[in-house]
């Protein structure tokens, strides 16, 4: 991910406050199949994800902040600046 | 033969179960057990990292935290000292002067003339700190040392063995809603596939798509469209699919 897709899902992580497995836990109810492995390396930017991985780690962070009243700050692939 | 104060807080820490209560509960029993332990003891306070900071998140007295705070102000202490180096720490009198000085001076204020810190260790790594205090100077001696180090060992333990069993609980539990959460958006992907044309990846993006514009949860998206789909009785799609589908 190097248009700055781990960035933002670090980003959403902090806005959360949540950790790994939590953000782990909400990709399962939102359809996801990735592993907490997945997630990790994903959020560190260790691997580049696919625009569908970021998505549903964009969304399962949207969802919490959408009930937080504070929206959707974290940036879907299609929202990400191009390489 | 009666039993030593030690050996019976042992026994009944052994004898505690974790799943009885929280982790707010197992700490309070532990805290109990320590003075039980340690007689010498006059109150006792267990620290602990709060979001990240330390506190005394469990106590016997309400004097714990309030003395402890003014170590946490100063970022420095003896049960700070004991949870950071993970070793055995004492004021042998708080009226004396010597390091940490603005703890002592909170201690003496509250009456209390001398400490004890354990290190609750699990493995290599320090989980927190058990500190003991005592209205008496030189309250504490060599055996209530040793009776201290051999009942945090164990407390460390319980403490540890509650974590692991309500992190697992609350893992479970949050599994089975998002098992059930999944369900619907798995159904409204497929309804959204039906027609043809599109992948489950371009399905799953229109419903971000939607969720995004309306500033709704996905899963509030996908139930409408699959309440749409249930409640219709031909294949046009409903509003909410439509407006999904056009998007």
């Amino acid at each position: 991910m190097s248009n700055g897709g781990a960035a933002a899902i670090r980003d959403g992580l902090e806005r959360s406050r949540w950790t790994v497995v939590e953000l782990w836990r909400a990709t399962l109810g939102i359809s996801g199949t990735l592993t907490t492995q997945d997630v990790a390396e994903l959020a560190s930017g260790q691997r580049p994800s696919t625009g569908y991985e970021h998505d549903i780690l964009a969304s399962a962070l949207n969802d919490h902040l959408t009930d937080a009243g504070r929206g959707h700050p974290v940036p879907y692939w299609r929202d990400l600046p191009p390489d | 033969m009666a039993e030593s104060p030690l050996t019976e807080s042992l026994a009944a820490l052994s004898r505690f179960f974790v799943g009885d209560g929280t982790v707010h509960d197992t700490l309070h029993r532990v805290s109990d057990l320590t003075v039980e332990a340690v007689p010498a003891a006059d109150l006792t306070g267990i620290t602990m990292l709060v979001e990240g900071r330390p506190r005394t998140a469990i106590f016997t007295d309400e004097m714990a935290p309030e003395i402890d705070q003014a170590q946490y102000d100063a970022g420095d202490g003896p049960c700070l000292r004991a949870f950071r180096e993970q070793r055995v720490t004492q004021i042998e009198s708080t009226r004396e002067p010597g390091e940490w000085p603005e703890f002592r001076a909170a201690a003496a204020a509250h009456g209390i003339g001398s400490t004890l810190s354990f290190p609750l260790m699990l493995e290599k790594a320090a989980v927190g700190a058990m500190n003991l205090y005592s209205f008496e100077e030189r309250a504490f001696g060599d055996r209530d040392r040793e009776n201290g180090e051999l009942f945090a060992a164990q407390a460390a333990i319980v403490l540890s063995n509650a974590q692991a069993y309500w992190d697992a609980h609350d893992l479970s539990r949050g599994l089975s809603e998002a098992m059930r959460s999944r369900a619907v958006i798995e159904q409204a992907k497929g309804i959204l596939m039906a027609p043809g044309g599109i992948d489950e990846d371009q399905a799953f993006e229109m419903l971000t798509r939607a969720s995004q514009r309306e500033n709704i949860k996905l899963r509030d998206v996908a139930r409408r469209i699959v309440v749409g789909a249930v409640g219709r009785d031909g294949a046009t799609p409903n509003g909410d699919e439509a407006s999904i589908q056009g998007s």
